[in-house]
């Protein structure tokens, strides 16, 4: 089910029909500014919408489904309150989205996750592939092996591969996020990457 | 009263008559009839599992005891005793790992009793076990990951533990922590009302964030002289950091104490 | 260039950042190390399945639960806030009126130095009402601690519902698990309020609010397992 074709709650929109909906397609500005003014039957169409990727980053982020949900709920909570403040600039995904990444942040400060963990065994540089690793290619990576992955990955590598190559963020945004230079994100990444390159094999080991 | 003991007496001498013999295999019936009952409530469970990809387990009980021990085999061994006839649960395995979920599969079911787990586990395994209420012990496990989650009271005894993130947590019972602290390792201890020990290998560089804010009670043992520490809140929370600082250690104990002393080795 | 050097700019020759020179001395070696060629080819396809990875999403276990959730907590938010501003407004309104109405029935007759005299007390209790207030913003920490009793008397409703449901099932649980239930019950009650005692006398207090917030989230955490039970 897309988006839009999500069918209207009753609401101050009026008494909106199935036919209308598809119409009219209430954009999330629409949406947000009657949230603001106390719609809730708007909210919950906000909710129903952007729930998924919401709840989906903070699994990713989080790699448990508890804490996944409870900082969804949170999220969407301060989304109510803050929801006013909306003023159609950007995007509301993106809005919405940075919105979940810093309560996810937060959690993670109050945790006291370190963000910017280099290894999970210290301060190990990457390790240079050699020659003498099994030359096949790493077998194809579909998104199930690379999500698994992804939640083995420490909390610092893990947060900056997401923001990045996942949901697109450019690293002057993940350096102001959590509070890193650019050059420590860029390395971050890296690091991340060659880090999933190993677990892909270690998963499915090259034939 | 006397009267009835003289009778015994002179009952038991003669050890050959009819009516002691009657009374013996009375007694015996009575014991017999006592076991077998106790048998039949008593189901034991028994079964091996091969690990496919990732060596994990996930066990979520209703009540009694859980323990978990590493061993040298590349298999998980369940063995349960089961209290109630009327409690079910089926383990199921796939990519992610061994899955035993008795909550879940008895929802709904009125009084279930207690189910014991011995569990024996690759050394490697990643093991979270949650329970509404009984005792957690986890034993030589050196995966990813020892989770032990009791909602309500039971001790949690976790020793010999060597993994990247350990969380443990209950209401009431003693939380016992002995393990060794990983570089970058995190580890979570939370209790409301239990004392928890923590016993850390000595020169392992951690930071650590220690609350009992009603008992003010927190113990640095050895470590004091190791590193160093602030006590901040009226002597509520200890925050310190001990070598490179880079294990996280976090404990908070809402009515109990908080104790760290050397691991002995 | 050796295969350490190249390995280490692969992520950024994928994502373009490197100079022209760069590019070129990163090339050249690919063309003539399989392993380096290897990795970039894998690290190439991590980047390419994290994109597709982006388009799909997971829905939470229950989203109609998380949705209640949700909404109870806004809706209880609401509610309290109505409450506070109702009181607020009765409160200024009684005032105002009976303030206004002796101010404005009241006959006044004052000589040039009362006059003045009563200026001067007007601008310096305007002055010493902004230095106050000007203070106290500054003093009042910028974060929703401000809001404490919102957030508990939110907990609490969602709690309310939880206990109803707890209470429903209890009758079904054996009596060790219902002695269970009510000491460890009794045991977080307790916590709670200790830390809502600490808050009492110092209302800002960040170990107690951090206490409230563990021991009401272990409490919800026990009734939601046990409600389910």
């Amino acid at each position: 089910m897309t988006p839009e074709s999500i069918l209207l709650p009753r609401s101050a929109f009026g008494h909106v029909t199935a036919t209308e909906t598809e119409k009219t397609q209430v954009t999330d500005y629409a949406l947000a500014q009657a949230a603001a003014a106390g719609d809730m039957p708007a909210f919950e169409a906000l909710y129903e919408r952007h729930h998924r990727r919401v709840y989906s980053l903070c699994l990713r982020m989080t790699g448990n489904t508890a804490e996944a949900e409870d900082l969804a709920q949170e999220a969407f909570i301060q989304l109510y309150r803050k929801v006013g403040s909306f003023r159609g600039e950007s995007a509301f995904t993106t809005w919405l989205h940075r919105l979940t990444v810093n309560q996810v942040l937060m959690h993670f400060r109050k945790r006291g996750v370190r963000m910017e963990q280099t290894t999970d065994d210290g301060d190990v540089p990457v390790q240079v592939v050699q020659g003498t690793e099994n030359p096949a290619s790493m077998p194809v990576v579909d998104r199930i092996a690379l999500d698994r992955a992804i939640s083995q990955l420490p909390p610092g590598y893990r947060t900056v591969f997401i923001l990045h190559d996942i949901e697109g963020h450019e690293h002057e945004e993940i350096a102001r996020l959590l509070g890193c230079s650019v050059g420590t994100s860029k390395s971050q990444l890296h690091k991340a990457r060659m880090k999933l390159r190993g677990l892909l094999r270690q998963q499915n080991p090259p034939q | 009263m006397l009267q009835t003991l003289s009778k015994t007496h002179r009952l038991s001498a003669p050890l050959g008559g009819p009516l002691a013999r009657a009374l013996v295999a009375c007694a015996a019936l009575s014991l017999f009839a006592l076991w077998a009952t106790d048998a039949r409530a008593q189901q034991r469970y028994s079964r091996s599992f091969a690990p496919r990809r990732n060596v994990s387990l996930l066990l979520k009980n209703r009540s009694g005891l859980i323990e978990v021990e590493g061993w040298d085999r590349g298999e998980i061994r369940i063995t349960a005793t089961i209290e109630s006839p009327a409690a079910r649960f089926t383990p199921t395995m796939d990519d992610d790992g061994l899955t035993i979920d008795v909550v879940g599969d008895n929802r709904g079911r009125d009084d279930i009793g207690d189910v014991n787990f011995h569990i024996q586990v690759p050394y490697e395994s990643a093991v979270d076990l949650q329970t509404a209420s009984g005792d957690i012990k986890v034993h030589n496990v050196r995966g990813r990951l020892v989770r032990a989650h009791v909602t309500t009271g039971g001790d949690i005894e976790l020793t010999d533990i060597r993994a990247q993130m350990v969380v443990a947590e209950n209401v009431t019972g003693n939380i016992l922590f002995d393990a060794e602290l990983l570089r970058g390792g995190s580890y979570e201890l939370k209790s409301t009302q239990g004392d928890i020990n923590m016993r850390i290998t000595p020169g392992a560089g951690f930071t650590l964030t220690a609350t009992a804010p009603r008992t003010r009670n927190i113990n640095l043992g050895g470590f004091a002289q190791m590193g160093n520490f602030n006590f901040q809140g009226d002597n509520r929370r200890v925050v310190g950091r001990v070598g490179d600082g880079s294990a996280t250690l976090i404990t908070t104990n809402l009515r109990g104490a908080i104790s760290l002393v050397p691991r002995l080795r | 260039m050796n295969c350490e050097k190249c390995q280490a700019l692969l992520s950024e020759l994928l994502d373009g950042t490197l100079t022209d020179e760069e590019r070129a001395h990163v090339g050249r070696h690919l063309d003539e190390c399989m392993v380096c060629a290897g990795v970039r080819a894998e690290l190439s396809a991590i980047v390419t399945t994290a994109h597709d990875v982006r388009n799909y999403t997971l829905a939470p276990p229950n989203s109609r639960a998380l949705w209640l959730r949700i909404s109870n907590t806004i809706e209880a938010e609401r509610a309290q806030e109505q409450r506070t501003a109702a009181q607020v407004a009765a409160v200024v309104s009684s005032r105002r009126e009976s303030v206004l109405t002796r101010v404005l029935h009241k006959h006044w007759t004052l000589s040039l130095p009362q006059l003045s005299a009563a200026v001067a007390a007007l601008v310096i209790g305007v002055a010493a009402l902004t230095v106050f207030t000007v203070q106290s913003l500054r003093r009042a920490p910028p974060t929703e601690a401000k809001l404490p009793p919102v957030h508990r008397s939110i907990n609490d409703q969602e709690l309310d519902v939880l206990m109803q449901r707890v209470e429903q099932r209890k009758g079904r649980w054996n009596p060790r698990m219902r002695e269970a239930f009510e000491r460890n019950l009794s045991v977080i009650d307790a916590a709670v309020n200790d830390s809502l005692e600490q808050l009492d006398q110092s209302p800002h207090d960040e170990v107690s609010e951090e206490a409230l917030n563990d021991a009401m989230s272990h409490k919800k955490e026990l009734l939601r397992e046990f409600a389910d039970l």
